[in-house]
């Protein structure tokens, strides 16, 4: 096997996933460590992996993660996952996207974050908080949130699979490219439902929709669903739970409901 | 077999040590290096063999049975979901280690993707939880870092090693 591409050897390491393994076997030589460097493309960190992200303190986690991200520099998916790491946050993790690609603009390193990062596909982050946190990623196809708390979030990108998981967001911002949406799936999520329609009502090629265990909560704004009534031709899949406030809602929904 | 609406033309792969391979167009187009063949003016369906030096007869079949396979279960119902499974376990269980490398390697050169990272997995699913002596001795790769730089990684690195049994 000694004549294997390093491409190669990138793709076997991308398919490990756990970067506890991927760091041993990174250092198997020197051909399998430049796989680490320049092709791995998929890492993740889940506190299920080892026991010992759950024996280092916070903090030391946090170093680890971003030393190991650091060495990455074809890095498409990304996957950090310390739900049950009490006081884990994932934010000083990916600051390593900052130091990597110098369009990224920080306005307080601690509290705000702008990332852009042309060569993410995927992107999964849990738990994670942050008063601001700005996401510009041209090739962004997935995006998965658990469990954050973001003051301000905003999106730019064309994302397909948008996914909603316990996420504390008081301003949600997609932005106007929605068209490529494909999947969108929100639970556990208090909705300012004028902005959530305006943010979907253009995604013209929505196939799945679920709204499960969200929380409408409405700016006494009336929505008027008749003038605006959504259409979306290839949704195959809705799943819905919600709990109503009053009931211009639930007009609001049946408007929804009948396109 | 009724629906065939691929005009009759095979593409004939020939393998380094054996005869001449037939496959459907198809098949041929998600081999890219056989693509690349295809798409050149010169080659001509019907009478162009195209050598395959670093193809085994056996390789070449594992290919072809595996794209075969799922390129007819794809998009159909859960049901075929195990089925497939089966299929891919079966695949798998057919092939030593030596010769699960050789396949990557036949995979590689042919550059198919869906096989590529198949194979890919199933080595990375052989070398996880294992210790860097058993991903050397696995790959055959010769250790050529001094040993400082050895010992650097591992202390750079001392969480990754921590706990890991050496063999």
């Amino acid at each position: 096997m000694e004549h294997v591409p390093v491409e190669m050897i990138g793709n076997i390491l991308s398919h490990l996933g756990s970067a506890r393994d991927i760091v041993i076997a990174s250092a198997t030589c020197k051909k399998w460590r430049e796989a680490l460097h320049n092709h791995l493309h998929t890492l993740s960190f889940k506190s299920s992996d080892s026991p010992l992200y759950h024996e280092v303190t916070p903090n030391r986690l946090e170093i680890l993660i971003t030393k190991t991200i650091l060495q990455t520099r074809a890095l498409q998916c990304l996957t950090i996952s310390m739900d049950d790491v009490h006081e884990f946050s994932g934010a000083p993790a990916i600051a390593w996207l900052i130091l990597v690609n110098p369009k990224i603009v920080v306005s307080d390193s601690h509290a705000s974050m702008e990332l852009s990062r042309s060569s993410l596909k995927d992107f999964y982050v849990e738990p994670f908080g942050l008063d601001k946190f700005i996401l510009e990623a041209d090739l962004l196809e997935n995006l998965h949130l658990k469990n954050c708390t973001f003051e301000v979030f905003e999106l730019f990108g064309k994302v397909k699979v948008l996914k909603i998981d316990d996420v504390s967001v008081i301003h949600l911002d997609i932005g106007e490219n929605t068209e490529n949406l494909e999947i969108v799936d929100v639970s556990n999520f208090t909705i300012m439902w004028p902005k959530c329609y305006h943010m979907i009502s253009k995604a013209s090629n929505l196939h799945r929709l679920r709204l499960w265990g969200v929380d409408f909560y409405d700016e006494d704004e009336v929505v008027d669903m008749e003038t605006n009534s959504i259409c979306f031709p290839r949704l195959m899949n809705l799943y819905l739970s919600y709990e109503l406030r009053d009931g211009v809602l639930n007009y609001g929904m049946q408007g929804f409901l009948f396109w | 077999m009724a629906k065939t609406p691929e005009p009759k033309r095979t593409i004939s792969l020939k393998p380094c040590d054996g005869d001449v391979i037939e496959v459907s167009p198809m098949i041929a187009k998600q081999m890219q290096t056989i693509q690349s063949f295809i798409e050149d003016d010169s080659f001509i369906a019907t009478t162009t063999i195209i050598p395959l030096p670093n193809v085994t007869a056996f390789q070449l079949s594992k290919i072809i049975d595996y794209l075969n396979y799922h390129s007819n279960s794809k998009a159909v119902a859960d049901n075929v979901k195990e089925s497939t499974k089966k299929f891919d376990e079966e695949f798998l269980k057919e092939l030593e280690h030596d010769k699960l490398k050789e396949l990557l390697h036949a995979a590689n050169y042919l550059n198919v993707k869906e096989v590529l990272d198949f194979l890919c997995q199933a080595v990375a699913d052989l070398i996880q939880d294992k210790s860097v002596k058993f991903v050397r001795k696995f790959f055959g790769v010769v250790n050529d870092y001094s040993v400082e730089e050895e010992e650097d990684i591992r202390r750079t690195h001392a969480w990754a090693f921590e706990g890991v049994e050496e063999d």
